[in-house]
């Protein structure tokens, strides 16, 4: 370990952890884990944001600082409009200025199926009638009809399978069939835990979620695919050792780089998730909790299952994807070298 | 060579200094593997590590002799040629991203006269606009504000009325023949059963059918019902040319209330994407969009008196257990159908209503007038050469009038059927102004009409101002023709332009700070490549902007966050080339061969750890909406830039250093 600047060196070379000792331990509770998330998800229940369940979202300031909350509920109640939900819209403006709001009606069941409802203008014209045009300044409005967020629900985990099946595919073909369902699981595993997340803290489940699921899909198999690499380097190289210790050495070996581009990636996530603007904080958080997860896990989830596809093929008779080994089968046990017969020994 | 011994017999021969000796033995002795292997036999590190320099000292030496293989003495040839490679790069990356920070070109001071007319004042400007291309990164919505409509084409409902009107004509023509025709009954999934009195006649019907309409084929006869089947093909292109017209028809109208830049697109089958960046009035304009602005006109038919007319309706509305007050056009259709079933009035006539709007209240009806129409409308808006909106002279209260003017087809037909209208059997000798299926007025015909001029009255508002916006609409969409078909909004995203200036600022600062934080940990871990790889990762990001300005993709602020994420994924590729010939150098290489082997031996990692990210981005890019599209697009562009610059570029300049500078560290 060496923190001279410009030699930063987390990780010592030499180090030698038995990672793989705990592997064990570590799925138990990363199963535990996952199904913790689960039951939050089961339980407390996604919170559909009107991309998939339809309805008004609007984004209005009030440029009075004497314009409180409840007045604006009120307002909106006596225009007859509905249950709505608000939030402040985050940022780094002044609070003197006046305050944001991101007011949220959700589409009523059986209504503005195929076509959005005008309960937006309705909205809007309620709060300037009530509040003075001036003073109130929409900023966005989102309206949502009840097919196009079904379809875009459906097209969401659509995405999510897609991405799942083209990366088994793709590491199947370029690794080895060993290495791939636990990479696939690991990817899941991450995925079902940011989801957990961001349902116990209440954050709504959209488009962009599901964009921040994907892009931690991509990091996460990042990760995984560099300690594979590796491990298909050493396994090369040193054909004798298990494949337990050739994990082993992979995972010390990858150490200093993994933890170093994380470290990156989490920085820049940080920033985003407080100076990013409202709809960009979300996704930031998600995909750094994604981030998070991702690390331990192409560590702790990705390289246990793969040691354990390897003993599950290795038992239905798979043995061809050791080198050593393929060399012995490629070879023909009946050869016999020629033999050489000199005349005379040359001068 | 990896004969047991091996080693031995070049530890004895160290000493000599026989050239040629030591390249055959050499080269083929010593390849890099073989070091790996060395490391897991059991000698002590120390003297593992002597050996291996002089190993690498030997090798050095013969390959540089013999100018083979990657280690040179001088920087050769090929060098500059990479080097040429990515200056093209950088010069091509510079010329797409600089014209998008100078500005808007057309705000631009320019000289006013002289020999210099119409060229900009700043020397730097007249370079932008002289040598540069013309490509500026397009903001989407979030960053500029605008409008973006999701609209669904109605195309079931337009290939009714389609069939429609082609088998009333049909039956006309039947008529005319003698032929008896029955009830028409087309079914939701346009089959079709048409009832004849005289199964004999069928052949001759079929031919009138199929005269008048494509879409449909003879399937059977069944007692006296004969049956059609719509043809697929046929109507996968009618509808196909409908979305094409309702494209052209929106365009038109958008072109005509001037939006800058507008985009309009089909998306599937049946929906259209609009887009309009900068929008000022967006309740209008939805307005115009999805206002149909079906016209026709229609002879009064005089079968019943009115009393009777409404107590007709009033039996029908009870029948269908519909309330009094619901006057819109559905259930207007279904007490028509109701009605003409019940023979209570002739197969070819139909109600409609004329609707009093509220002048404050548009939505609000105030009074409603029943008449007796013709079914099949034999003029339609489409033979309308030009509309304009004018003040009608002749009442005290200035009202609003669009006045028409007919194609010379439409004339003669107007002029048919005004002097139908004229014909004493046709008694209130009145014509309806169907504006999308609500009579607008149902003036008396006094004389037939022959110039193809009509006139269309407004309804009365209490602001004036409005009324003559409403006049102007009416007559732009008149203008730029009918919608072929109903078009609903399914999604609608508005974002004004106040907002789309703070996400640009919150976009811009947030990365500039990323970008801050990065460099910074680059430089600390990793000292001189750290440099580098800073270089590079901004090469990355002028080459991301430089992709999207070139192909006109649009920037949203999710892409601003994929350029802030694509930063993290540039440094990672230099991490992972740097932390192997971190390790080449403690396996005892010198840093020129630590530099070597350590880019050969990542690049295989870079691809596989590239590609599998692509996957994603990929999936991202086809599933998304549109600002998830633009994330999407900033990290792919970004993935394939990162692939060019932090391997090929930092190899470029660490080669540059490792050779020609006595860098001690480039690790």
């Amino acid at each position: 370990m060496s923190f001279r600047p410009g030699n930063i060196e987390i990780f010592s070379h030499t180090m030698n952890f038995d990672f793989m000792k705990w592997r064990h331990l570590t799925i138990g509770f990363s199963a535990v884990l996952t199904v913790i998330a689960l039951l939050i998800v089961a339980v407390k229940g996604l919170n559909y944001s009107i991309d998939f369940l339809g309805g008004v979202e609007a984004n209005v300031s009030f440029k009075d600082p004497g314009i409180h909350r409840e007045a604006i509920e009120a307002a909106i109640k006596d225009a007859g409009i509905g249950a709505v939900e608000m939030t402040t819209f985050g940022g780094l403006e002044a609070k003197d200025e006046g305050s944001t709001y991101v007011i949220r009606l959700q589409r009523e069941p059986g209504t503005a199926e195929n076509a959005t409802s005008d309960k937006a203008e309705k909205l809007v014209a309620a709060l300037k009638s009530k509040f003075g045009a001036d003073k109130v300044v929409v900023g966005s409005i989102t309206n949502i009809s009840g097919k196009i967020g079904k379809e875009e629900e459906i097209r969401g985990y659509l995405a999510l399978l897609l991405a799942f099946g083209g990366i088994l595919l793709y590491i199947a073909v370029r690794f080895d069939a060993r290495f791939s369902p636990g990479a696939v699981i690991c990817l899941v595993h991450d995925v079902i835990i940011a989801l957990g997340f961001m349902t116990a803290i209440g954050k709504p489940f959209s488009v962009s979620s599901i964009a921040a699921f994907l892009t931690i899909v991509g990091y996460s198999i990042n990760d995984t695919v560099i300690v594979y690499d590796r491990i298909r380097e050493t396994q090369i190289l040193a054909p004798r050792l298990s494949l337990v210790e050739v994990v082993n050495r992979s995972i010390n070996q990858t150490l200093n780089r993994t933890v170093i581009t994380s470290a990156t990636g989490l920085v820049a996530l940080l920033v985003l998730s407080f100076m990013g603007g409202g709809a960009i904080e979300d996704f930031a958080l998600t995909m750094f909790v994604g981030i998070l997860v991702g690390t331990y896990s192409s560590i702790y989830v990705a390289a246990p299952l793969t040691l354990m596809m390897d003993g599950v093929l290795r038992k239905m008779g798979w043995k061809l994807a050791d080198p050593l080994e393929k060399k012995k089968a490629e070879k023909d046990p009946n050869f016999v070298p020629p033999v050489v017969v000199r005349k005379k020994t040359p001068k | 060579m990896h004969r047991k011994g091996c080693y031995l017999r070049h530890k004895k021969e160290r000493k000599k200094t026989n050239v040629k000796e030591l390249q055959r033995s050499s080269a083929s002795c010593f390849p890099e593997s073989f070091c790996f292997k060395v490391q897991l036999l059991p000698f002590s590190s120390d003297t593992v590590m002597k050996f291996k320099l002089q190993v690498s000292r030997v090798y050095h030496a013969a390959a540089s002799l013999k100018d083979e293989g990657r280690v040179f003495r001088n920087l050769p040839l090929f060098w500059w040629v990479k080097v040429a490679l990515i200056l093209i790069a950088l010069v091509f990356g510079l010329a797409y991203t600089i014209p998008t920070f100078t500005g808007d070109p057309s705000a631009w001071p320019r000289h006013d006269s002289g020999e210099m007319k119409g060229q900009p004042r700043k020397w730097g400007h007249r370079f932008v606009q002289n040598w540069l291309p013309d490509s500026r990164i397009s903001l989407g919505l979030d960053l500029r504000g605008g409008l973006h409509l999701l609209l669904e084409v109605d195309t079931e409902q337009s290939i009714r009325d389609a069939l429609n009107r082609a088998l009333g004509r049909a039956r006309e023509h039947a008529t005319t023949a003698g032929i008896k025709v029955g009830a028409v009954d087309i079914k939701p999934d346009h089959h079709v059963e048409i009832e004849l009195e005289d199964p004999a006649k069928k052949d001759e019907f079929v031919k009138m059918v199929s005269d008048q309409s494509y879409l449909l084929t003879f399937d059977r006869l069944d007692g006296n019902k004969l049956r059609f089947v719509p043809r697929q093909t046929e109507i996968n292109t009618y509808t196909s040319q409908i979305l094409q017209q309702a494209i052209g028809t929106i365009r038109n109208r958008i072109d005509q209330f001037g939006v800058a830049e507008p985009s309009i697109f089909q998306q599937g089958d049946h929906r259209i994407v609009v887009q309009m960046p900068g929008l000022q009035d967006p309740a209008r304009a939805k307005e115009l969009i999805g206002n149909t602005a079906r016209l026709d006109f229609r002879l009064v038919l005089n079968e019943h008196a009115q009393d009777k007319l409404e107590a007709l309706i009033t039996e029908a509305r009870a029948a269908l257990t519909l309330p009094a007050e619901d006057s819109g056009a559905e259930s207007v259709r279904r007490i028509s159908q109701w009605l003409r079933e019940n023979k209570k009035i002739s197969a070819n006539a139909t109600l409609m209503l004329g609707r009093q709007y509220d002048t404050a209240n548009k939505a609000k009806i105030t009074a409603v007038q029943p008449y007796l129409v013709e079914l099949n409308p034999k003029l339609t808006g489409d033979l309308i050469e030009d509309a304009q909106a004018t003040r009608g002279q002749d009442s005290i209260i200035p009202t609003e009038v669009v006045s028409l003017k007919f194609k010379p087809q439409g004339a003669k037909i107007f002029g048919d059927l005004t002097t139908e209208a004229r014909k004493s059997e046709n008694a209130p000798h009145q014509i309806a102004i169907i504006l999308d299926e609500n009579v607008n007025s149902a003036p008396v015909v006094n004389e037939p009409i022959l110039t193809g001029n009509a006139q269309i009255t407004m309804g009365r508002r209490l602001d004036s101002e409005l009324a003559a916006k409403e006049a102007q609409d009416l007559a732009l969409v008149l203008r730029a023709g009918a919608l072929p078909a109903a078009v609903k909004i399914i999604e609608e995203r508005q974002v004004g332009p106040s907002e789309g200036e703070e996400n640009i600022r919150v976009g811009l600062l947030s990365s500039a700070v990323a970008a801050a934080l990065v460099i910074l940990m680059m430089l600390l871990i990793y000292g001189n490549s750290g440099l580098v790889a800073n270089f590079a990762m901004i090469f990355n990001v002028m080459l991301i902007l430089a992709f999207l300005a070139a192909f006109g993709a649009t920037l949203t602020l999710p892409g601003i966050a994929g350029i802030v994420l694509t930063m993290a994924v540039a440094v990672d590729g230099n991490v992972i080339i740097n932390e192997r010939i971190r390790e080449e150098m403690r396996a005892g290489h010198s840093v020129k061969q630590a530099f070597y082997k350590g880019y050969d031996a990542s690049f295989g990692t870079l691809v596989d750890a590239h590609v599998t990210s692509a996957v994603a981005g990929l999936v991202l890019l086809v599933y998304g909406n549109a600002s998830v599209k633009g994330f999407a697009i900033t990290l792919l562009a970004g993935i394939i830039a990162t692939l060019f610059t932090s391997y090929y570029v930092t190899e470029v300049i660490g080669q540059w250093l490792v050779e020609k500078t006595n860098i001690k560290r480039f690790h």
